[in-house]
C-alpha cells in the first residue's frame, strides 16, 4: 500500500461504512422498510487535501476498487450507491475556505465545505453566493457542482454551473486537473463539461464561485390565477420583461388547494428589509414548525371532510388510500384550487418601491388576483425544511417521491398533463414551475404512492418502480431533460437522451481520465461493469 | 433531415503539405449538413487527416426565410451557422429582435466562431445541430440552462479540440421592444469597468459592453421604449474605433474588475451577458486566439478526449 494512503483517516468499521452506504434516495427507504440488506463499501476514506485524494485514487486502482465520492449525503438519485468492494471518499474533510477576493467578486472553496456556512461566511462579509437550494444546511458545495444543483433563487442568480469560474479535482488515473473559464486552454467549455460530471470523470475537490454583494431589499408577493396556463404565460412574460426575479414559483391547482385558501388581499405594497439571499435571517431552516408536506396536508384535508380529527388514523388511512391512487385522484380531482404564483424581486429600496407595483400590475394585467404579501412571506419562512424529516407517509405504507425536469415554455403545460395522466393509476401528483428562465423552466412533480408489503406486482416497491418509469418514459417523449438540479445519479439513467457524437466523446473522456474505469461506476450511465 | 437537392463537392489539389480545400457547396440548411456528412464519413472511409480549417461552408442565400427562425415562446433564434453573426444581428433586427451581443459584430461565420470565441457558446447558445468529425449529425438537448450531466455543447464544439462543427443553432435573443440602448461615458477604465460590474450584479441587462471608458447597455426601460441606435453609428464616439474583426475570446468572471480594466486599457472589447451572467473579452487578432486544432477523422473522439485530459491536466501556473 502507498505510504501515504496509511495516514489518510479511514475506517472499515461497519457503522461507519453505514453512514455512508447510500444516499437519500426514496427508493433505499423502502428497502430498508421491507428489510433488505444495506450494501455496505469495504473501506470510507476522509482525506483531507487533494494530495490524499491522489493517494487513495492510486491505491484504488492497484487493487482495483471502485471510488465512490462523498459529500453530505443530501443526494436523492442514487448518485452514491457502494458496491461491497468499493472504497468510499468522504470529502467533508476538505471544508476550508481558501480565498474570497473581493475585487474579482469570487470565493474559492474546498468541495466538502456545507452551504450554509459558505453562505453564512460570505452573508457576514456583505456577500452572497445566491445558491439556495432547500438542502442547503445538509449539503456540501462540491456536491452542488457535480450535480449541476439549482437554488431557490436561480431566476436571478443562475444555477451553479453559471457561478463556478473554475473547478479543480482528482481524476481516475491520480491526477490532478483543473480547468477555468479565464484559461486560454481549457475556458468554459471545460469547466461546463466537469461541472455535472457527478463523481465521473475526477473527484471535485476545490472551486472557485463568483459571489455578488448582498441585496439589502426584498419585495414579494402572492397571487392566484384563474388557469394554470395564464399562470405559465405569466412567468415567461414576467422573465421575457428583464424583469429579473429572484423568485417565480407557481403552483398547480391541487398543491395550492392542500396548501389551504388565501383570501384576496388589499394590502398596501411593502418592501421589507433585508434581501432574499440571507440564509439565516427568516430561520427558514430545521425547526420545530415545519412546513406541513404533501402527506400531512392530504391528512388535514380529510379530516376536514370527515370533521373529526383523529390524526393517527387518519394518517392509516390515507397511506391506505394511497394504495389505490386511482380513488385517491378521483377524490382529490374534487378540490377546486387556482394556481398561486409567489414572485419576488431584490434590490434597493427606491428601486423596488418603482418595480414591485410595476411588476403587480403587470400579472394583473395578465388575470392575477393579488393575495398580499402571505404566502411570499410564508414560503420565505419554510424554504429549507422540506429536507430534514422523511415523509410521516414512508410510516404507513405510502412512499413519497420528487422529479424534476426542464422543458421550453411551449412544453410545460403539455409535460404536465401527460405526466398527471400517465400516472394517474399509480401516484397522485403534485407539481410546482420554478427556476424560470428566458426559455424555459422547471417542472417539480413530487409523487405519493402506496401498495402492500413485500416484493410483488402490488407492493410499494413495484409501484414506486413503475411510477419513475413511466413518468422518465413521458418526459423523454416530450423531448424535456430529465434532470434540472437533482443530477442523474443512477436512478434516471433510463431517461437520459445521449445522442450518439455526445455519448461516444462521454466515454471516450471517461476511459481517458479514468482509464481503470473506478471512478462512481454507474452514474450517467458511465463505467458500468468495469469494477 | 433529408437531403434532397444535388450537392457539389469540390476539392481543390493539394500543394506541398497543405491539406486539400474542401468547398461544400449547396443550397440549403438540410443539404448542408447531409453534405457534410457525406464528406466527413467520405474522409473517415478513407482515412484521409481533414483540417477544420480546411473546410468552408458557403453562407446560405440571404433570401432563405430558413436560415433564422424565431421562436418567440423560448426568446431563441434557430439559425443557420453558417450565416456570420453580422448577418444574423442584421435579420434579427429585421424581424424585432437583438442580439444579446451588440454591434460590431463579427463577419466570421457562426460555426467557425463557436469554434475560436467559447463565449459565443456559453452565452448565446443554448442548444445545437452539429455533425461530429466522425459524421454523425448530433443535437444538444433541448433544455433552458444545461440541465443534466456534463455539457456537451461547450466540449463539442469549443476548445481545446473541437469534435464536431455547428451547423444550427439557437441562440438567445430579446424583442427589441422589450429593450433600449444606452451609452454612457465614465471617463476612466477604472470607472467603465466599476459600472460594467454594477450592470452584470444587477442581472437585469440583456447585454453590457465596454470599450475605452464608455459602456453600452442593452436593458428594459420602464416604458418598453424603442430605441433604434447602434453603438457603432455614433463616429464620433469611442464606438466608432471599435473593430468588428472578431477571432476569439477569452471568458472572465462577470465581477472581475481587474479583468475587465486591465483589457480595456489593452483596447480591447468586454462583453457581459447578464441574464446568463457570462462576461468575456473579445479577441481581434489571431496572434491571442487559439486556432482550431487538427481534425483527425479516424480517431477524433479519442484524439479530443486526450486533448482535453492533457488541457486540464498542465500545470496551473501556466494558465492564466
Amino acid at each position: 500500500m502507498l505510504d501515504l494512503v496509511r495516514s489518510v483517516p479511514s475506517s472499515k468499521d461497519p457503522i461507519d461504512c453505514r453512514m455512508v452506504a447510500h444516499d437519500l434516495w426514496p427508493r433505499r427507504f423502502l428497502e430498508r422498510r421491507e428489510e433488505m440488506p444495506v450494501t455496505l463499501p469495504t473501506m470510507v476514506y476522509w482525506p483531507r487535501n487533494d494530495d490524499e485524494v491522489a493517494a487513495v485514487v492510486l491505491q484504488a486502482r492497484v487493487e482495483r476498487r471502485a471510488i465512490v465520492p462523498f459529500g453530505a449525503g443530501s443526494g436523492v438519485c442514487a448518485g452514491v450507491s457502494p458496491g461491497a468492494m468499493s472504497w468510499v471518499v468522504d470529502l467533508k474533510r476538505l471544508d476550508r475556505i481558501l480565498e474570497l477576493d473581493a475585487d474579482r467578486r469570487t470565493v474559492t472553496v474546498e468541495a466538502g465545505i456545507l452551504g450554509d456556512r459558505l453562505e453564512e461566511f460570505l452573508n457576514n462579509r456583505g456577500f452572497t453566493l445566491g445558491h439556495f437550494p432547500s438542502s442547503i444546511y445538509c449539503s456540501t458545495v462540491g456536491g452542488w457542482v457535480a450535480t449541476r444543483s439549482a437554488g431557490q433563487l436561480s431566476s436571478r442568480y443562475g444555477k451553479i454551473e453559471d457561478m463556478t469560474l473554475a473547478v479543480w479535482g482528482i481524476d481516475g488515473r491520480g491526477e490532478r486537473i483543473h480547468a477555468a473559464v479565464d484559461d486560454m486552454a481549457t475556458g468554459p467549455g471545460l469547466v461546463q463539461m466537469l461541472v455535472g460530471s457527478e463523481g465521473a470523470l475526477c473527484l471535485i475537490t476545490r472551486m472557485k464561485l463568483r459571489i455578488v454583494p448582498l441585496a439589502t431589499h426584498r419585495f414579494v408577493r402572492g397571487v392566484s390565477f384563474p388557469t394554470l396556463q395564464q399562470g405559465l404565460t405569466a412567468m415567461r412574460n414576467v422573465m421575457a420583461s428583464g424583469q429579473s426575479p429572484s423568485v417565480l414559483r407557481l403552483y398547480d391547482p391541487l398543491d395550492s388547494a392542500l396548501a389551504g385558501n388565501h383570501p384576496t388581499s388589499s394590502e398596501p405594497l411593502r418592501v421589507h428589509a433585508g434581501g432574499l439571499a440571507q440564509a439565516r435571517v427568516e430561520d427558514s431552516g430545521p425547526g420545530e414548525h415545519d412546513e406541513p408536506t404533501l402527506f400531512d396536508s392530504l391528512v388535514r384535508r380529510v379530516e376536514e371532510l370527515a370533521i373529526f380529527s383523529r390524526p393517527r388514523a387518519t394518517r392509516a388511512v390515507v397511506g391506505e388510500l394511497l394504495g389505490r391512487p386511482g380513488i385517491a385522484n378521483s377524490l382529490l380531482d374534487r378540490f377546486d384550487g387556482k394556481p398561486r404564483l409567489v414572485v419576488g424581486i431584490e434590490g434597493d429600496a427606491d428601486d423596488l418601491t418603482r418595480r414591485g407595483p410595476r411588476l403587480l400590475d403587470m400579472l394583473k394585467g395578465q388575470g392575477a388576483t393579488d393575495l398580499g404579501d402571505g404566502p411570499g412571506e410564508k414560503w420565505l419562512r419554510h424554504r429549507h425544511r422540506v429536507s430534514y424529516r422523511m415523509s410521516r407517509a414512508f410510516a404507513v405504507g405510502a412512499w413519497v417521491d420528487t422529479c424534476e425536469v426542464a422543458c421550453g415554455w411551449e412544453e410545460v403545460a403539455p409535460l404536465y398533463t401527460a405526466v398527471r395522466e400517465a400516472l394517474r393509476d399509480t401516484a397522485v401528483v403534485l407539481c410546482h414551475f420554478s427556476h424560470a428562465y428566458h426559455d424555459g423552466c422547471s417542472l417539480y412533480f413530487t409523487f405519493a404512492g402506496g401498495g402492500t408489503a413485500g416484493n410483488g406486482p402490488r407492493s410499494a416497491l413495484s409501484r414506486y418502480d413503475l411510477c419513475w418509469e413511466r413518468a422518465l418514459t413521458t418526459v423523454r417523449r416530450h423531448g424535456a431533460v430529465v434532470a434540472h438540479h437533482h443530477g442523474v445519479g443512477r436512478s434516471k439513467v433510463k431517461g437520459l437522451r445521449h445522442a450518439a457524437g455526445n455519448k461516444a466523446l462521454l466515454q471516450a473522456l471517461k476511459r481517458t481520465l479514468d482509464p481503470d474505469m473506478i471512478l462512481n461506476p454507474g452514474v450517467l450511465g458511465l463505467g458500468l461493469g468495469a469494477t | 433531415m433529408s437531403a434532397t437537392k444535388t450537392m457539389t463537392i469540390t476539392k481543390s489539389t493539394a500543394t506541398g503539405s497543405k491539406p486539400a480545400r474542401t468547398v461544400i457547396d449547396v443550397a440549403v440548411a438540410d443539404d448542408a449538413i447531409m453534405g457534410l456528412v457525406e464528406r466527413l464519413r467520405l474522409a473517415r472511409v478513407k482515412k484521409t487527416p481533414l483540417l477544420a480549417s480546411s473546410i468552408v461552408l458557403p453562407a446560405p442565400p440571404p433570401d432563405d426565410v430558413r436560415s433564422v427562425v424565431i421562436d418567440a415562446d423560448n426568446g431563441l433564434a434557430d439559425v443557420d451557422a453558417r450565416l456570420s453573426l453580422a448577418a444574423i444581428g442584421h435579420r434579427l433586427k429585421q424581424q424585432g429582435y437583438w442580439l444579446p451581443m451588440l454591434r460590431p459584430w463579427s463577419a466570421m461565420p457562426l460555426w467557425r466562431l463557436a469554434m475560436t470565441a467559447p463565449l459565443v457558446v456559453d452565452a448565446l447558445i443554448q442548444r445545437g445541430t452539429l455533425v461530429s468529425v466522425d459524421g454523425d449529425v448530433i443535437d444538444t438537448p433541448r433544455a433552458p440552462r444545461h440541465a443534466a450531466g456534463p455539457s456537451l455543447l461547450h466540449g463539442l464544439c469549443a476548445r481545446p479540440s473541437p469534435t464536431a462543427l455547428l451547423v444550427r443553432a439557437h441562440l438567445r435573443v430579446v424583442p427589441r421592444t422589450h429593450a433600449r440602448l444606452v451609452v454612457t461615458d465614465h471617463g476612466s477604465a477604472d470607472a467603465a469597468a466599476r459600472a460594467f460590474v454594477a450592470v452584470t450584479d444587477a442581472a437585469r441587462a440583456v447585454c453590457v459592453e465596454a470599450f475605452g471608458t464608455s459602456l453600452a447597455v442593452l436593458a428594459d426601460d420602464h416604458g418598453a421604449v424603442h430605441n433604434d441606435v447602434d453603438v457603432d453609428s455614433d463616429r464620433g464616439s469611442a464606438w466608432g474605433r471599435v473593430s468588428s474583426r472578431v477571432v476569439g475570446s477569452r471568458s472572465i468572471g462577470p465581477g472581475d474588475r481587474p479583468a475587465i480594466v486591465k483589457a480595456l486599457c489593452a483596447g480591447q472589447r468586454v462583453i457581459g451577458v447578464p441574464f446568463m451572467q457570462r462576461a468575456g473579452v473579445l479577441l481581434s487578432t489571431t496572434a491571442s486566439a487559439a486556432a482550431p486544432s487538427l481534425v483527425d477523422v479516424s480517431t477524433a473522439t479519442t484524439l479530443a478526449a486526450s486533448a482535453i485530459a492533457a488541457a486540464l491536466s498542465r500545470p496551473q501556473e501556466s494558465a492564466s
